[in-house]
């Protein structure tokens, strides 16, 4: 057993001074997705445009005036919202249980106010931490529809004011984040660190993937093979290697993202652990799946590519995952990268608990372990072949 | 001769790669201290014996064993005997010679103070020694062979194969690399030495095995090797056994005139062997 893990360590270890080696590969492998990372954040955090997409609203009117039921109805046929009338507890409870992400409310004193003209009316958007863009969109398409149905009753009010007078909008609107109103911080770059940081994790580990097929090129296996190392503990080694740099990588970008952007996490602490570890895990087990599953490097670099792109996006890492139709919303329960995506937020910036985090870690993990008994199968069967092209004979 | 003796013995060895038979009833053995040189053309199943051999490729049929010892049996403790140089280069480029005897070393358990000793040893053996903590990419071709071979001394094999291990070397290092053979057999190791070579075979081997379409066609010592291409029968003739579909005749296919062969020399007659072997196959 100690000489095992003897050997294992000597096969960790190697890997790990390989990867020391080359100075510009290792600054590349910290910088590449801190980068990536901040340029989505820049562009997350500017609000989306985008007409062809129906934003998911409940509506909430609490106010019996006929202006805020004009109003409400506006909003409840406008072809820009997938707008659906709840009660505020309804809209706060689905809110809370991640079935719904935004609520636009019209409060009872919303008309009594503007009548007033003492202080300025509100709407209040009740969103999900995670849901800063959909808030800010809502607020802007119910500042347009407003004005477009009741300008008059709005505006009225307020024109006797002189040649001079600036025209501002005649309500204000509050929003707040459900749950953890004051603790939660979360903006774009929350979403941007957690996307970018998985993917490009799972390129990290299709790149050792695809130094084990230049290994196979180059003889190292068959050297490794004829040497008295069961194949487990050689496959295993390769993991733990992959696996561990790839959790320090995390470690340095959430690290920077929490210095830099404000990072936190908001939810459980261990379920955070858990769900990088599960995540590390799963960047080793794509790799060993690339270089078991890929035949040559070429090949295995193009299809792993496009399968770590497509995973990515359907799971919800480049966009949040409303934008997308729901049968792709549907589909990605079934990409092991929504549930990392859902895990690390839901750690992170959305406060989740230990055990919905767990869940996620779970759901991952069991994804890896598949990943890597198939790559396992996989490697037998090919040696029982003789490495048909990752190492011919 | 069908040996099922010796410190490494082959018997009925039969081998397949993605569902054809590459390898058919091969029965081979060598002792201790022997080199054997196996010869043929390209395809002819040198290299998929040898990866059986190294546990690199399961064994379709037939049985291996190393002083006693089955591949299929117990894997490690067979391992633990054999030495393996592949025809690549198959060291890390970006490690030094000392971090990849280190390695490699360190997969055979050799107790890390036995294997600072033992990679001085080897690295002075391939005459390595004052290059140890350079880079091998800065390496010459030989150079890199050399370290190629290092890596597979290190836990003092009694088995050594070498698969090619020559290809792309200057004559110095040809030489280095033979001169470390020969020390390695003088101290009772058994090696097994593919090549295209047939001068480096006849320089270093007191043993030859020709193998072709996946059948050893012939074993012997090299005097008998070299009777067998002088003889004027068929050579099939007297090895029925392992008779493929072509033959060697020195008058047939290349020299229809009986009088050029006298001209033939030895590396001549046996490249000649060779080609005849490929016709064969081809046809």
């Amino acid at each position: 057993m100690r000489t095992n893990l003897e050997i294992l360590w000597n096969l960790c270890s190697k890997d790990i001074r390989l990867f020391l080696k080359d100075g510009k590969s290792v600054a590349m492998f910290f910088i590449v997705p801190i980068l990536l990372a901040s340029v989505f954040g820049y562009i997350f955090s500017k609000p989306l445009e985008n007409a062809e997409v129906k934003l998911p609203l409940m509506v909430v009117v609490e106010d019996e005036s006929s202006l805020a039921k004009r109003l409400g109805d506006v909003l409840l046929k406008s072809p820009k919202l997938q707008a659906e009338k709840v009660s505020r507890e309804q809209a706060i409870q689905r809110i809370q249980k991640r079935k719904s992400r935004l609520a636009l409310v019209i409060p009872a004193d919303f008309s009594q106010l503007l009548k007033e003209r003492k202080s300025l009316p509100s709407v209040e958007i009740l969103h999900h931490p995670g849901s800063n863009l959909e808030a800010k969109w809502a607020e802007g398409l119910f500042t347009e529809m407003a004005f477009r149905e009741a300008a008059p009753e709005l505006l009225g009010i307020w024109l006797p004011g002189g040649a001079g007078m600036k025209l501002e909008r005649p309500f204000e609107v509050k929003k707040e984040p459900i749950p953890n109103r004051e603790t939660i911080s979360s903006h774009a770059y929350s979403h941007s660190f957690n996307g970018m940081t998985l993917q490009y994790l799972l390129f990290w580990g299709m790149d050792c993937g695809l130094t084990f097929l230049r290994e196979q090129r180059l003889g190292i296996w068959k050297r490794l093979r004829s040497a008295p190392i069961p194949m487990s503990i050689l496959l295993l080694g390769k993991v733990l290697s992959t696996s561990l740099l790839a959790l320090i990588q995390m470690m340095v970008t959430f690290a920077f993202g929490a210095i830099f952007f404000g990072i936190s996490i908001n939810g459980s602490v261990f379920g955070f652990v858990a769900m990088i570890l599960a995540a590390a895990l799963m960047a080793a087990a794509t790799g060993l799946l690339v270089a078991a599953l890929g035949g040559t490097e070429n090949r295995a670099r193009s299809v792993s590519i496009l399968a770590i792109l497509t995973l990515s996006m359907v799971g919800g890492m480049w966009l949040p995952s409303f934008m997308f139709p729901e049968w792709v919303q549907r589909l990605a329960m079934a990409a092991p990268t929504a549930w990392m995506l859902r895990g690390l937020e839901g750690a992170t910036f959305l406060g989740m608990g230990f055990q919905d985090v767990m869940t996620c870690a779970g759901v991952v993990f069991a994804f890896s372990v598949v990943f890597i008994l198939l790559a396992n199968w996989r490697f037998r069967s090919l040696n029982s072949q003789g490495f048909s092209e990752g190492g011919s004979l | 001769m069908l040996a099922n003796h010796g410190y490494l013995s082959l018997r009925q060895l039969c081998l397949g790669y993605l569902g054809k038979l590459v390898v058919e009833e091969l029965s081979l053995s060598i002792n201790k201290g022997e080199m054997l040189g196996l010869l043929g053309p390209n395809g002819s199943g040198k290299t998929t014996t040898i990866h059986a051999i190294t546990g690199n490729l399961q064994v379709t049929s037939g049985s291996i064993f190393l002083d006693g010892v089955s591949i299929e049996e117990h894997p490690e403790t067979f391992k633990k005997m054999i030495g393996f140089v592949p025809q690549e280069l198959a060291i890390y480029e970006e490690l030094s010679p000392f971090e990849n005897l280190w390695f490699f070393g360190k997969n055979y358990r050799i107790p890390s103070r036995q294997l600072h000793s033992r990679i001085a040893d080897v690295l002075k053996m391939v005459r390595l020694d004052a290059q140890a903590n350079i880079p091998s990419r800065n390496f010459s071709g030989g150079m890199k062979r050399r370290l190629n071979i290092a890596c597979a001394l290190l836990h003092k094999p009694g088995l050594l194969l070498l698969d090619e291990p020559t290809v792309g070397l200057d004559p110095l290092s040809r030489e280095a690399v033979f001169e470390c053979l020969e020390n390695l057999r003088s101290e009772g190791c058994a090696i097994i030495y593919t090549s295209h070579y047939y001068e480096e075979i006849a320089r270093l081997c007191d043993q030859i095995g020709v193998m072709s379409a996946g059948r050893l066609v012939f074993r012997g010592s090299m005097e008998e090797f070299h009777r067998m291409l002088s003889s004027k029968t068929p050579w099939e003739k007297k090895h029925k056994k392992n008779v493929p579909i072509y033959r060697f005749d020195e008058t047939s296919i290349t020299h229809p005139d009986p009088g050029e062969n006298q001209n033939l020399d030895q590396a001549e007659k046996v490249e000649k062997y060779l080609m005849s072997l490929s016709i064969g196959k081809a046809a």
